[in-house]
């Protein structure tokens, strides 16, 4: 093997590693069609602009329990998409068909990082039907989520 | 022929090393939100950023839930990961900058229900247009018109007729005729 062909094989091997470092450039897109009706289904994205925070309102009820809404857990999650380092401040208020309060109002700030709001509610009154209201601000941006639920 | 093959070394450990700095994946949600059913958040940034494009991404699991992405409509940069039930997952996200792709990868994030043997509250399901319509309204509508129930049943044609004749509602001209099916949706559904 002559020092040519070895400094070219060098040559190559070096010129191929750095190239081979920026391999794996198979773009991967998964782009659900923003007009299929299955998407719309399986997402159930719910913002018709911009929004400043990004939020769900989630309620669970234990295992066995009755299928109604005289007991359950609210699981809300939120984000500040501007600063995810923002504290926010939230309330959480659930009333029924009737607009009275189901159970206690829940205020409180989720500190920077924390993005999950959770707690038991116990109805106080008949609630054929809950409405969530999820009220949310971080630095001087305020948006209100509702989600309704029934029987 | 040990400097070149070094050198070599040296050049693709400072390229993947750069890879990795300049572009990153950041999930916008705590561990515990990280729950099936939710819109997941996403955001994809790093200095790479400044100049590259966000391609997509592609999410795998580790027992075959189904779980998809969605690229935000509105936010630059942000996407949406959304499983259907319990899983594992593997994210991995695409960048172009000057004709060249970069990924990230991200992971393994888990996706599980909160602990207790809870069940979901499912909400009824509700008409995409009427969600839409409902967000619109609030954006655009709810100032003035509170609550929305004193304008139900009131028609896109009624609707864009008081935008061109109502001067304070004249500002409303922005909205497209799309959205003003999509509020008269919401407004039929009260």
């Amino acid at each position: 093997m002559n020092r040519t062909f070895v400094r070219t094989l060098i040559a190559v091997l070096t010129l191929g590693s750095v190239t081979l470092a920026f391999q794996n450039c198979a773009e991967s897109e998964h782009v659900e069609s923003f007009n299929s009706e299955e998407y719309n289904r399986f997402f159930d994205y719910q913002y018709a602009t911009k929004p400043a925070f990004l939020a769900s309102i989630n309620i669970f009820r234990p295992a066995g329990a009755l299928a109604n809404l005289t007991s359950f857990k609210v699981y809300a999650t939120v984000a500040y998409i501007a600063d995810a380092t923002a504290p926010i401040a939230y309330q959480v208020k659930i009333v029924n068909q009737g607009g009275a309060i189901v159970c206690p109002t829940q205020t409180g700030t989720l500190a920077a990082g924390s993005t999950l709001v959770t707690f038991d509610c116990v109805s106080m009154v008949a609630t054929q039907s809950a409405r969530v209201e999820f009220k949310v601000t971080a630095k001087g941006v305020t948006q209100v989520f509702e989600q309704d639920y029934e029987n | 022929m040990k400097l070149m093959l070094g050198l070599a070394t040296i050049l693709t450990a400072i390229s993947l090393q750069a890879r990795a700095a300049d572009l990153v994946v950041d999930c916008l949600y705590d561990t515990a939100s990280r729950m099936p059913g939710v819109l997941i958040p996403f955001k994809i940034k790093g200095p790479l950023m400044d100049t590259a494009t966000f391609s997509g991404a592609t999410v795998t699991t580790n027992n075959g839930a189904d779980c998809r992405i969605l690229v935000d409509p509105f936010v630059k940069n942000l996407f949406h990961l959304k499983c259907a039930e319990e899983t594992q997952v593997m994210i991995q996200a695409v960048a172009v900058n000057n004709n060249q792709a970069h990924q990230v990868n991200y992971g393994p994030l888990s996706v599980t229900l909160p602990a207790g043997g809870l069940t979901v509250v499912k909400p009824p399901t509700q008409d995409p247009n009427v969600i839409l319509g409902k967000s619109l309204f609030g954006t655009y509508c709810l100032t003035c018109h509170n609550p929305a129930s004193v304008k139900r049943d009131r028609t896109a044609a009624q609707i864009t007729g008081a935008i061109k004749s109502e001067d304070q509602m004249k500002s409303l001209t922005v909205l497209t005729a799309d959205q003003i099916n999509k509020i008269a949706a919401y407004l039929k559904s009260l």
